[in-house]
């Protein structure tokens, strides 16, 4: 049975999920915090995404609900307004980037998202030959050398590659654990995030040493 | 035909918000510039327009000229300023923009130039001393404002409803709440404050009907700016900004002055000769976009002559390093909308310093793409702003949105002087975000939070925007406390942040304003000091509200009785009626305390009604019938 709330606006009934106008005034209401950001966009969930719907979707939603639209109402609802859309732009940040929306599917799942700041210290052991490899090759681009910016794109696109990989891993993992309902599959998710945000980092490290190289000229 | 109910409701005969052409509401788009501020408004055929002066001008110089008369500040503004900016050069104010929400230490850190004495005031935005009294930048600028907002009435024939003002949108929270406070202090219904290079793509994008990437290019008096937009089915999507806010073609002024200065071997460099200086450099400036030379001849002290012949090669020469530091935030501007050059469909140019050819060849050079510059450099921010102001006010209901993005990334001090970022730079705004802290020490009692702006590591790196303190954290063994530090950033850019402890529930929240900026109680003060409008601009802003709150209502109301009046009797209906007649023809009326109550009456005289829905649902709902079926 759902349960029924009242609007604030003409106090009538509306049933949750809560949609965001009233069905009887059509006053816009507050977000439902229970709607997942896959509800409120429309899609399946999963963490494979049509990241051209979710924006097709986010434009709509932003035109029903942007605070441009009740810069002339009543100060109640220029405050929903804004929720609705501060919700609305969570939501986008979180399902367009994939380690973010990998967290928030954790999270449904009743999973810890991981700690943002992590990354730093890989305890697998192949891992971290992999990092000390690749912290060589980055402290080995001379900035003073004129082939640098050659050196950083070429590091930049074996990051990406790398990347790419990581979030394939976490893509197939979901899948696993999806369809199969795999034991150990939301562990192996957790375990290419960190990887995944290690190589964030390292892709930081080298954008950071592009703008020192920029700041030069 | 019940002629109540058809009061009662619009939903069904028109659309309360819906505007007729008598009720067009009185809006402008000004474009608060460094050197120059225009005022623009939509015209009735819906094309935006820049309102001239009386003698047909439409720019006005940001010029501000004090003068003590009676023991009263007293202001000259725009041209009649301009020709005091010889003479009293101390007492002239030009480019106030460049202090907006600044404090001494900025001014002094950025290396900015001027002639006048400054004061810095307790923690906060700088005094510019003038006519013998300390005024802040925040004063100066609502006095372009006010001459702005007066031609407009008068051209436009009434009081205005309200108004856009632009920003840079490499402003900081301070400078954007510097400029909001300007227009409050004017007596300027702010609705918006809106990026420039936003405001000049809503203006080229309604000209040309284009899709696409576009990145904007912005190079004023005083700023640059850089912005990277995303056009798709009338959504204007910022993906990214970048800029320096104090760079700008008053720099290159600067730069041939200094060339001269070299050139003309010892002189007395005063302010006054200072000043003459600057403006034969600007002329000179200007002139070479046409010409590929320019002959200057600087009077000396002793009546003597200095010629000289500048090409624009020299002047190019000169400028070089200025224009190429543009190309810095260009570049992370590209790279944060995660786009190279060539994924772009045009370049747009605005600002008057994008005359210079030089600019234009670099932009070019950059962005590989010819850059457009169909309008008018100078105008184009004020007629983006104008649209958007008519579009806020409900007068045009196209389709039109602008997505915008928060310039610099925001965060709060952590341990050994780190900056952790809560709001990262370009996300789109409005946003909230949160993140948890904990205590470090036994049984701390308070926790001091630092909030900061900027791309940097180090706090002595970022901008310093409040700091606050959450006291009477119960005492608990270090780590155990949660604090939780929210940044809500809204549709002005502007920030809010509150702490909670979260076990206990302990909050404090501040707006982050008062550092910088000017209170609420002290706006309320120069207002009234100026009285000018002060007292009855309040008033009729209530009375507007009230008036909305009213009309909400009886649309609410309205759309209730339609549904579900048959839960009522017939008696009962009547008197439901009767009490919305009171309600609207008192929102006709003008006593503002009067709709007030006249609210809070029909709502209590109503809520039987509110009850009698509820109950009918949850009975419908434990009937095990689904309420759709009933719709």
């Amino acid at each position: 049975m759902s349960n029924l709330v009242a609007c604030w606006s003409c106090k009538g009934p509306i049933a949750t999920p809560r949609p965001a106008f009233c069905p009887t005034c059509k006053a816009i209401q507050p977000p439902d915090l229970q709607l997942s950001y896959f509800e409120l966009f429309d899609q399946p969930k999963g963490f494979y995404l049509d990241l051209q719907s979710v924006e097709e979707r986010y434009r709509t939603l932003q035109q029903a609900f942007h605070p441009d639209r009740y810069a002339t109402r009543s100060p109640t609802e220029g405050r929903f307004s804004m929720e609705q859309v501060t919700r609305l732009n969570e939501g986008l940040q979180t399902l367009r980037d994939p380690l973010s929306r990998a967290g928030y599917l954790l999270q449904l799942e009743g999973r810890s998202p991981g700690d943002e700041s992590s990354g730093a210290a890989p305890s697998d052991p192949a891992f971290l030959m992999e990092v000390m490899e690749l912290r060589e090759e980055l402290e080995s681009v001379d900035l003073d050398k004129e082939n640098a910016s050659e050196q950083l794109d070429q590091l930049r696109e074996n990051a990406a590659l790398r990347i790419h990989d990581e979030v394939q891993g976490i893509g197939d993992a979901f899948e696993e654990w999806y369809e199969e309902n795999a034991v150990g599959a939301l562990d192996s998710v957790a375990l290419f995030m960190d990887r995944l945000r290690y190589h964030r980092r390292y892709l930081e490290e080298i954008d950071q040493m592009e703008e020192r190289l920029f700041d030069r000229e | 035909m019940d002629v109540l109910l058809d009061i009662a409701e619009p939903g069904e005969s028109r659309d309360p918000h819906e505007m007729r052409p008598e009720d067009q509401r009185r809006v402008v788009g000004i474009d608060l510039g460094t050197t120059y501020s225009l005022v623009a408004s939509v015209d009735r055929e819906g094309k935006p327009r820049c309102i001239p002066d009386s003698q047909g001008r439409y720019s006005l110089p940001s010029v501000v000229y004090c003068q003590e008369k009676g023991g009263e500040a007293v202001f000259d503004i725009g041209y009649d300023a301009r020709s005091a900016v010889a003479d009293r050069p101390e007492d002239t104010i030009v480019s106030v923009k460049r202090f907006m929400g600044r404090g001494l230490e900025d001014i002094q850190k950025d290396n900015v130039t001027s002639p006048y004495h400054l004061h810095g005031a307790e923690g906060g935005m700088i005094r510019i001393e003038a006519a013998g009294r300390q005024i802040s930048p925040v004063e100066i600028s609502a006095e372009i404002l006010r001459v702005l907002k007066d031609r407009a009435e008068e051209v436009l024939g009434g009081a205005l409803f309200g108004a856009v003002i632009t920003v840079p949108a490499y402003f900081d929270d301070a400078q954007r709440q510097a400029t909001k406070d300007a227009g409050r202090l004017a007596g300027l219904n702010v609705m918006r404050l809106v990026n420039e290079p936003t405001a000049a793509a809503l203006a080229y994008g309604l000209e040309e009907a284009r899709e696409g990437m576009y990145a904007v290019y912005d190079l004023g008096g005083g700023t640059f700016d850089i912005s990277i937009l995303k056009l798709t089915q009338g959504v204007f999507q910022v993906m990214s900004t970048g800029g320096n806010s104090s760079l700008g073609g008053d720099d290159f002024d600067d730069s041939l002055s200094a060339y001269l200065l070299q050139e003309m071997g010892p002189v007395k460099q005063d302010a006054e000769m200072m000043q003459r200086i600057r403006q034969i450099s600007r002329n000179a400036k200007e002139a070479l976009t046409d010409a590929d030379s320019v002959d200057v001849e600087v009077p000396r002290a002793n009546g003597e002559r200095f010629k000289k012949t500048i090409t624009r090669e020299l002047f190019d020469g000169l400028i070089k390093k200025l224009v190429r530091a543009t190309g810095v935030p260009c570049r992370r501007a590209l790279k944060d909308a995660g786009i190279v050059p060539t994924d772009l469909q045009g370049v747009v140019l605005v600002g008057g310093s994008t005359r210079v050819p030089a600019v234009r060849q670099f932009v070019a050079d950059l962005f590989k793409h010819e850059p457009l510059c169909d309008l008018d450099p100078d105008q184009v921010v004020a007629l983006g702003a104008a649209h958007q102001a008519d579009l806020l006010a409900g007068n045009n209901r196209s389709d039109l949105l602008l997505l915008d993005v928060t310039p610099l990334s925001l965060g709060i001090e952590t341990m050994g002087g780190l900056v952790e970022k809560i709001v990262p730079r370009n996300s789109p705004i409005p946003t909230a975000r949160a993140q948890e802290f904990t205590t470090f020490k036994d049984g701390q009692s308070a926790m001091a939070i630092h909030v900061l702006q900027g791309e940097r590591e180090t706090v002595d790196e970022c901008r310093s925007l409040a700091r606050f303190e959450l006291r009477g954290i119960p005492a608990m063994t270090a780590g155990a406390a949660r604090i939780r530090v929210s940044f809500q950033v809204d549709t002005d850019g502007l920030l809010t942040v509150a702490a909670q402890e979260q076990t206990t529930g302990l909050a404090q929240s501040i707006e982050v304003k008062p550092s910088y900026g000017l209170s609420d109680g002290e706006i309320e003060q120069m207002l009234r000091d100026a009285m000018e409008h002060g007292a009855s601009d309040i008033e009729e802003r209530m009375l507007r509200e009230a008036r909305v709150e009213a009309e909400r209502v009886l649309a609410a109301l309205g759309a209730a009785l339609k549904d579900d009046g048959h839960l009522l009797s017939e008696s009962e209906k009547r008197k439901m009626k009767k009490d919305m007649r009171v309600l609207f023809d008192l929102s006709q009326a003008e006593d503002t305390q009067a709709i007030n109550q006249g609210v809070s009456d029909l709502d209590k005289a109503t809520g039987f009604f509110a009850q009698r829905r509820m109950d009918r649902s949850i009975q419908q709902a434990m009937a095990g019938k689904k309420l759709e079926d009933f719709g």
